[in-house]
């Protein structure tokens, strides 16, 4: 039967009656006494920018790992007692390996939807990391660390450098022969350290490597200590953003003091919303095609299989090229023995995040700049600091692809050694070289925009 | 019953629309996948529950006796009546036809391929090979087995997945996929290049038939997660991950364009009310669609099978649909509304910026370029003052009393400190690095427990041994190499009994397997940082990160002529650490 009335909302939209909202509305200030809080946040601020939304890739991120882990945490055993393996995947049948890893072929081939899942997880993993490297460097470029927002910033490396941690163990927990490999590496890590290397070493890894009770005390760190750790940090690292509000770049209307924005409720709840849904379609479309991690290729792990191509995820191999391109600098001290690996993996990634820690800082020091700043800089306001910021993306970058030096001379046939070597000597070379490209040409522009030089 | 409300009578349709779908969809996809390959659907390791020879039998079922005239006419002349081999390997050690077959087709490095054969004929001499000549104790070999085999002994210098890897002085051990399985077959048992053979005691007939089939399952590696990557690891993967990064930042340059700026033409902010709309809402009502229907699609499959392609596909079509739809409301169904607002800023905080632009500034980016000088905070305004003030006052009760304030302060300390105590429960002290598994006298055996004659190795190759009783001790695992033409070291002539070395297999580097073993070169090398010990010279590293020589074994030979150890390694195994001397 044509209903007039819903013909017409149908054409000409519909709106509910005015006094169901005034319900809803005292039923929050009745309960939460935020009445007013609740109306002037609704129309809370966003400047808008394309590069803001790298903290929200992250953010999305980790929504999704949280998802796709709890559902993971279900059938995964993380025990390390030995089995043997008699499920559906031929090609392992008959074979010894540890609980684990036999959890986790379960998950990929006997539960529904469970490869998926997994895989969902993994790219998750990777993409939350290389955003968080992009909404670093944002913020570095564009000063965004300054006054008021030096604690945020350091609640963000902070943040860094558990989602690091948590990515590490995530992908060890399969006990595979490419996890498990880098759980020995970082055991010898842990040992090179000195006077309390053998100890320190024991006492976190439970042991002689490989200890039997690795795998559940990584479970633990894992899928609760970690993300409960990220979690707090994260509410203090958006509250921090929400009550301070966000930077904006110079435009129309804005200062130091005015913001000017897209209000939150309708249009950027609506585009964020839309975000994390994009966001999550993109990761199962990359879970559902693309093959990550395949443990069962890899094998369980056990201490006498090696393999080439031995590389741990991404955002670990920039640690993994140090290692390499390290010569064997073993340095005796009296009786004592401080072996080479220290440096590449324990020294150089902490004066990389002092570094970093200390930045903004340093910045004020150097620069006599102690003001409060809303308003966002770009890189040829400061080109010292460009130059800084791109000398120390490139040195990373030369790590990172020092990490698969073997498997570009094996794709490539480029003789490995020779290659070694070219790259040792770019990562040394090419940040001061890049660096200072960057500060003639940032400088350059700078000087441009102020009239002082023809561009 | 009260008639439902508007909202909820346009929603419903829908609703009723998928779970409709949902009902139906699982029993159409279910009876046109059972129509098509049947172990598709159930099985997703795919056909592998069947045995490799089967995937390649042809329409006309081959006998052997076409089979034999086929082997008499066109291999007998090189691999002999029986199999025997006169220039090519015997054929004793093939297995199974598919292995044959490979090798037929595509030739190999020192065989030609046949390709005037059609696949009746290649699959009637394959199963006469594989049935009537090759060696009854190879057709037991086992996949399984072959695995274990291949981590253990190849995958250091082929990779997991056979996708090969890079070797000393600019050498590579090429990818298992550039080759027919039966060719790895030869390789094993011959050697080539840098590659040690593995014939004779390494591997026995039947383990050399097991490689040979996980070789063959490495051509293909099943995939049911979907496109391989090239099987190469992390490396490719990153490159992916960066790659939809860069997706998603397009996606976000789409999102917010032209968002949030004062337009130079509006001099005051926008009013409350929507302004009309231009775009059109068909392409959100699209999206919806596109999300409805692959939500129900993601239902059938669930139900159907375990597919992760059509799973993921399906799930990604209900995200970015219902995604898609959001975005684009959001961004082109709604209007440009700009709000205006201040930072939180203390009232007296000093200097306005000299970037503040008033609404009729033409381009946003240019002019002022010197730093924006901010805003000095005040620390004597009034709110600090007061909360200065406040703070003060109520902690004067302890700052009074200075000496229990102190005490305080340390007892504090101390029994948060003293807890830090329950971490030591988290392991043992660290003991056991200085020694291992090895005493005087103990044998060595293989990885199935066999102890090593004397006689091994005759042929050249490596054993990874163990100490007998001791199979699963990590850190007694030595590589047991047979070098003629190498010199043992000053000191220790007596540890090498007829050409017999032994080395750790843990590098002094970082505790990797040194699983590089290269012939020619006579080095080992460690795959994960390309650590490389030099044989002739007591496993002395010559380049890589590696400081320390691998630790050796003493060896002697007992009474019944199989290899034991005199002794425990020289010095401690594994990556150095700071009381290594001590």
């Amino acid at each position: 039967m044509p209903d007039r009335k819903l013909q017409r909302s149908l054409t000409h939209g519909f709106r509910l009656p005015r006094d169901r909202y005034r319900r809803v509305a005292g039923w929050l200030d009745n309960t939460t006494g935020g009445g007013g809080l609740i109306r002037r946040e609704l129309r809370h601020i966003f400047p808008d920018d394309w590069s803001f939304f790298f903290g929200e890739i992250a953010l999305y991120c980790f929504v999704v790992l949280i998802a796709t882990g709890v559902y993971m945490c279900l059938f995964f055993k993380a025990s390390a007692a030995r089995t043997v393996y008699l499920g559906s995947y031929r090609p392992l049948h008959g074979v010894g390996m540890s609980e684990a890893y036999a959890s986790v072929l379960r998950l990929s081939f006997d539960v529904r939807a469970g490869l998926v899942i997994r895989q969902v997880h993994h790219w998750a993993a990777l993409i939350f990391a290389a955003a968080l490297a992009l909404h670093l460097f944002r913020m570095f470029f564009t000063g965004a660390y300054r006054r008021p927002r030096r604690l945020n910033w350091v609640i963000g490396l902070s943040l860094l450098t558990l989602v690091f941690i948590n990515g590490v163990f995530g992908y060890s927990l399969p006990d595979d022969l490419l996890s498990g490999t880098g759980l020995r590496i970082a055991y010898s890590i842990t040992q090179s350290m000195p006077l309390i290397g053998p100890n320190l070493a024991s006492l976190l890894f439970g042991g002689n490597f490989p200890a039997a009770g690795l795998i559940p005390r990584i479970y633990a760190i894992h899928i609760l200590l970690v993300p409960g750790a990220i979690a707090g940090l994260l509410g203090a690292h958006m509250g921090l953003l929400w009550i301070q509000r966000h930077t904006q770049y110079r435009g129309v209307g804005r200062s130091d003091r005015v913001i000017v924005g897209t209000p939150m409720v309708p249009a950027y709840a609506l585009r964020t919303t839309g975000f994390l849904l994009v966001l999550t379609g993109m990761l199962t479309a990359l879970g559902g095609f693309f093959q990550i991690n395949p443990v069962w290729l890899y094998g369980p792990y056990q201490p006498w299989d090696s393999t080439s191509f031995a590389q741990p995820d991404w955002y670990t191999g920039w640690l993994e090229g140090a290692v390499r391109m390290t010569p064997a600098w073993d340095i005796h001290i009296g009786g004592f023995l401080l072996p080479g690996l220290f440096w590449p993996a324990a020294v150089l990634p902490g004066v990389i995040a002092g570094f970093l820690f200390l930045w903004p800082w340093l910045d004020a020091v150097v620069l006599r700049d102690n003001d409060l700043h809303n308003v966002l800089q770009t890189p040829r306001d400061r080109p010292g600091r460009t130059a800084i910021g791109v000398g120390l993306l490139t040195f990373l970058i030369m790590l990172l692809l020092a990490g698969g030096d073997d498997v570009f001379a094996a794709t490539f046939h480029w003789n490995l050694p020779t290659l070694l070597h070219v790259m040792q000597g770019l990562t040394i070379g090419l940040p001061f070289v890049v660096g200072l490209l960057a500060y003639a040409i940032f400088r350059h522009r700078h000087l441009a925009a102020a009239g002082e030089v023809a561009l | 019953m009260a008639r439902l409300p508007r909202f909820a009578r346009l929603a419903a349709l829908p609703v009723v629309a998928a779970v409709a779908l949902a009902i139906v969809l699982p029993g159409v996809v279910k009876a046109a996948t059972s129509s098509a390959t049947p172990t598709s659907a159930t099985s997703p390791a795919g056909g592998l529950a069947a045995s490799p020879g089967a995937a390649a039998t042809p329409s006309a079922t081959p006998t052997p006796s076409s089979g034999a005239a086929i082997y008499a006419a066109n291999c007998s002349g090189c691999h002999g009546d029986h199999g025997q081999g006169l220039i090519g390997p015997s054929q004793q050690a093939d297995a199974f036809p598919a292995l044959v077959a490979g090798m037929v087709e595509r030739g190999g490095i020192s065989m030609p391929a046949f390709r005037q054969f059609s696949p009746a004929q290649v699959a009637a001499v394959s199963t006469f090979v594989a049935t009537q000549i090759a060696d009854p104790v190879a057709r037991t070999a086992t996949i399984a087995e072959g695995g274990r085999l291949f981590r253990l002994y190849c995958s250091g210098c082929h990779s997991s997945t056979g996708r090969g890897g890079a070797l000393s002085q600019g050498r590579n051990a090429p990818s298992l996929a550039d080759y027919p399985a039966a060719e790895a077959l030869a390789a094993m048992i011959l050697g080539r290049g840098n590659m040690p053979n593995f014939a004779g005691t390494t591997f026995n007939v039947r383990q050399q038939a097991s490689v040979a089939l996980y070789v063959q399952l490495l051509q293909a590696p099943p995939s049911p997660g979907g496109w391989g990557l090239g099987y190469i690891g992390p490396v490719t993967e990153g490159l992916a991950c960066f790659a939809a990064l860069g997706l998603l930042v397009l996606l976000t340059v789409w999102l917010a364009w032209g968002k949030g700026q004062v337009r130079p033409a509006a001099a005051a902010p926008a009013d409350a009310s929507p302004a009309a709309v231009v775009a059109p809402g068909w392409p959100a009502a699209i999206g919806l669609l596109v999300a409805i229907a692959g939500a129900a699609g993601f239902v059938a499959f669930f139900i159907a099978g375990n597919n992760a392609q059509k799973l993921g596909g399906t799930m990604a079509l209900s995200f970015l649909g219902l995604g898609f739809a959001l975005a684009y409301w959001g961004r082109d169904l709604t209007s440009d509304e700009v709000e205006v607002g201040h930072y939180p800023l203390p009232p007296e905080a000093a200097a306005e910026s000299v970037t503040t632009l008033g609404p009729t500034a033409a381009a946003p980016s240019a002019g002022t370029v010197a730093a924006t000088t901010g805003l000095a905070p005040a620390p004597a305004d009034v709110v600090s003052a007061e909360l200065g003030d406040e703070l003060a006052r109520s902690t004067t009760v302890l700052t009074r009393r200075r000496f229990l304030t102190a005490l305080l302060v340390g007892a504090a300390t101390v029994v948060g400190l003293s807890q830090l105590a329950l971490a030591a429960s988290l392991g043992p002290k660290s003991r056991g690095l200085f020694s291992t598994a090895w005493r005087p006298g103990v044998r060595l055996v293989t990885t199935d427990g066999v102890p090593i004659s004397h006689t091994a190795l005759q042929g050249g190759g490596v054993i990874v041994a163990f100490p007998e009783g001791h199979l699963e001790a990590a850190d007694s695992q030595v590589a047991l190499l047979r070098l003629s033409d190498v010199a043992p070291q000053p000191g220790r002539a007596s540890w090498s009994p007829e050409s017999f070395f032994a080395y750790s297999r843990v590098c002094t580097h970082a505790g990797c397997a040194v699983a590089q073993y290269e012939d020619e070169s006579q080095v080992l090398v460690c795959p994960c940082h390309q650590s490389t010990f030099d044989l002739r010279h007591g496993a002395r590293p010559i380049s890589g990160p590696a400081a320390r020589a691998l630790p050796q074994l003493p060896l002697a030979v007992d009474a019944d002529g199989y290899l034991i150890a005199q002794g425990d390694f020289n010095a401690p195994i594994g990556p150095g650490f700071w009381n290594l001397y001590a």
